[in-house]
């Protein structure tokens, strides 16, 4: 038995009174917002585009990520590119390498911050040199800047 | 009808009680025993399996709470079973991905104590996740007790993923301090 399959056994064991919040969570129904507003901003999108030019920084963006996709420029991606294809206009934050270890950078950001960026679940990136420039580019703005993760980050560019 | 009629019903030696556990909690139970099996067919054996343990055990258990004492039952069914079926292969089940991600919190496996009582190891776990703030605990036994994927218990605490991630990741480093500390490592 591995080391993990002890701790499983273990986490086994556990009290009731620990499972019982999160067993009551797991079986409570929840009523979702989510299709309704997938459906209205869908709508709101359709009508938009007839009425609306796109704004010029979004399509930059837009035109950024494709180009660097398609050409190549993209020095390491998070996750897959289909997965965020529907979220062209990312979030975009300029970094310098710091450190660079098998599965996280140290990169300082333009204020002068540390963060962490972490790479559980990178599919492809070559090798980042410390005081490289580099681009983060997100698909949401992230909740916590000290340490981002794959599922914040769409691209890492040079 | 509530668990408290169920388990009389256990008490009673009525039949009826597998046929209403089936019909109030199949679904609860198949969820667990699929995070960890990952085939339809092995976690439909695994829930039949649950309700004959039950049958055995109530008596003399009086369960306070039916579901996570089935929920603990099916857990313990299935992975018995995903260790017998996955003896020389690992697939790709929650648990199996769990077993990777926990091995952070022992990473020296050969200092382990080889002989460390599980039961004390548990009792490890319990006092470091009585610590965290409930939210947390959440969300480590959703993922590593309930074996749920990310995404999942993001709903259900209703927070996003990446913050699921980090509770995860931060978690698992304090639980792993934690077991250095008590000489578990």
């Amino acid at each position: 038995m591995t080391d993990a399959e002890r701790l499983q056994d273990a986490i086994g064991l556990l009290p009731e009174e620990l499972l019982s919040p999160v067993d009551t969570l797991r079986r409570k129904k929840r009523f979702s917002w989510k299709p309704i507003a997938t459906i209205a901003a869908s709508l709101l999108l359709v009508v938009g585009l007839y009425q609306l030019q796109p704004p010029q920084k979004a399509a930059d963006r837009g035109a950024f990520l494709e180009d660097a996709v398609e050409n190549g420029k993209a020095d390491g991606f998070v996750g897959s590119w289909a997965e965020y294809s529907t979220t062209l206009s990312g979030y975009f934050l300029t970094a310098k390498v710091a450190e660079v270890a098998e599965d996280y950078l140290i990169v300082t950001l333009e204020k002068g911050e540390t963060a962490t960026v972490l790479f559980d679940e990178m599919k492809e990136r070559k090798t980042f040199s410390p005081g490289a420039e580099i681009t983060l580019l997100f698909a949401r703005e992230p909740e916590d800047f000290t340490e981002l993760y794959p599922t914040d980050i769409m691209i890492i560019y040079n | 009808m509530d668990d408290t009629e169920i388990v009389g019903l256990y008490w009673q030696r009525d039949e009826s009680a597998i046929a209403c556990t089936d019909k109030k909690y199949r679904h609860y139970l198949n969820t667990i025993a699929y995070n960890i099996l990952f085939s339809r067919e092995d976690s439909q054996e695994s829930v039949n399996d649950t309700y004959l343990a039950a049958w055995n055990s109530i008596p003399p258990q009086r369960p306070q709470v039916l579901s996570t004492y089935l929920g603990k039952l099916t857990r313990r069914i299935s992975i018995d079973l995903f260790r017998k079926r996955n003896a020389e292969k690992r697939i790709g089940s929650e648990y199996a991905l769990s077993l990777e991600e926990l091995s952070d919190c022992l990473s020296a496996g050969d200092t382990t104590q080889q002989a460390a009582d599980v039961q004390l190891l548990s009792q490890a776990i319990a006092a470091y996740l009585k610590t965290l703030p409930q939210e947390t605990q959440n969300v480590f036994l959703g993922r590593y007790y309930y074996l749920d994927p990310v995404a999942k218990i993001a709903g259900y605490c209703r927070i996003s993923q990446s913050k699921v991630k980090i509770l995860l990741y931060r978690t698992r480093q304090g639980l792993g301090q934690h077991l250095k500390e008590e000489g578990f490592l």
